[in-house]
């Protein structure tokens, strides 16, 4: 079984939704956090975690960000603060293999580049719109939009969607004359 | 009454880029790089590559804006396309390695002509061979990375030396006028008209 490639967009989302639940970043926690989107959580240190939380506004305004060129302008400052360092190494087999990292870069280094790259790499494809922030009022839960026709609004459907789609309905039915009220189907 | 017999497999969710991939633009910029290692033909000892408006010749299909190639371009110039030549002629891939080490690349987001944000390569210097070197360096490394992308080899158009960036499984070409003849010879001489077909008369009359 091959290992899951390190997925820096659903790092970030989760370590944003972590913070907005008040829940301090330490070592620990962010090792966890990095296992759990592939990357080696060994080496991760207080050094990691300051680099990681002062950055965390910023990746922030990328989520959800109310225009792209917004959201460009962020990713381009977090490109300047984490430059990619890439690498032409041998890899397996006699392919080359491109490494953007130093081997001997922090984690909180490669992190923050990957995110810049990866967060780029959407941008240029005209698809940064997919980091998003949750529709609901009330919700500061981020997420990365994997939908194939970007069109996911809510971070669950069932909690948040469910809870904006009645009080609309509600809006709807308070708003609408007397007469014109629908009501609800009832099975018999 | 229908029965599903087969359980829904959960949806998987898409994956998203998370580093840099052969675009266009990069790919165009490796077949550059080898536009500028054919400047100088080793069988008949020529160098086209012999002032500032042919440098600028050679780099004017780059997708994105460069600095005006001057005189003093020219030797540095020579000097890269040495190094290319290693990369492309003799799989010395360590050679892109070190490019990358003395022209270390930056990556920023720039809207590109029709207002598109693109992922550009940048430089320190902003002279245009260094800012070449960087950008030819990670094209190729990008390009040479992808097990999907194709491979640099030497053109197989009839009479040429010259290298060419190959792609999938199309022949290497390093010209549309090395395709076309490689097209031309691939087709049997003398090949006779279809058989079973009447000659075309036009469109028949109304009456």
């Amino acid at each position: 079984m091959t290992p899951e490639a390190p997925d820096p967009l659903a790092l970030a989302a989760a370590l944003l939704n972590r913070a907005s639940a008040g829940a301090p970043l330490t070592a620990a926690l962010l090792a966890a956090e990095a296992a759990a989107s592939g990357y080696p959580s060994a080496g991760i240190d207080a050094a990691d975690v300051d680099l990681v939380t002062s950055v965390l506004p910023a990746q922030r305004r990328v989520f959800g960000a109310a225009r792209e060129t917004e959201a460009i302008e962020v990713v381009n400052g977090l490109l300047r603060l984490a430059p990619v360092r890439p690498r032409l190494v041998a890899g397996d087999g006699g392919v080359p293999t491109l490494a953007m990292h130093g081997p001997d870069d922090a984690f909180g280094v490669v992190y923050l580049s990957d995110f810049s790259l990866a967060a780029a790499a959407l941008a240029a494809q005209g698809q940064v719109g997919r980091l998003q922030a949750c529709a609901a009022s009330g919700c500061d839960v981020v997420f990365v939009d994997r939908s194939r026709a970007r069109g996911r609004r809510y971070c669950d459907i069932r909690t948040c969607g469910n809870r904006t789609n009645v009080a609309a309905y509600r809006e709807r039915q308070r708003s609408a004359p007397p007469g014109r009220r629908t009501a609800k189907r009832r099975d018999p | 009454m229908t029965g599903r017999t087969k359980r829904l497999e959960p949806r998987v969710g898409r994956a998203l880029p998370t580093g840099l991939a052969l675009t266009d633009d990069l790919l165009r910029i490796a077949v550059i790089a080898g536009d500028i290692v054919n400047t100088y033909n080793p069988l008949n000892d020529i160098d086209f590559l012999c002032d500032a408006d042919a440098l600028a010749y050679v780099v004017s299909d780059h997708p994105w804006t460069l600095p005006p190639a001057t005189a003093r371009d020219v030797e540095p110039a020579r000097r890269l396309r040495g190094r290319l030549t290693r990369v492309f002629r003799a799989a010395a891939y360590d050679e892109l390695d070190h490019l990358l080490l003395e022209n270390p690349p930056s990556l920023a987001l720039a809207a590109g002509a029709d207002g598109a944000p693109r992922l550009l390569i940048e430089a320190p210097s902003h002279e245009l061979v260094p800012l070449l070197a960087a950008q030819m360096a990670l094209s190729l490394s990008v390009f040479l990375a992808d097990p999907a992308a194709g491979s640099l080899d030497v053109c197989e158009g009839p009479d040429c030396n010259n290298v060419a960036v190959r792609r999938g499984t199309a022949p290497p070409t390093c010209s549309d006028r090395c395709r076309t003849a490689l097209d031309a010879s691939a087709q049997p001489a003398g090949r006779p008209a279809r058989a079973g077909t009447r000659p075309r008369l036009g469109r028949p009359s109304r009456r």
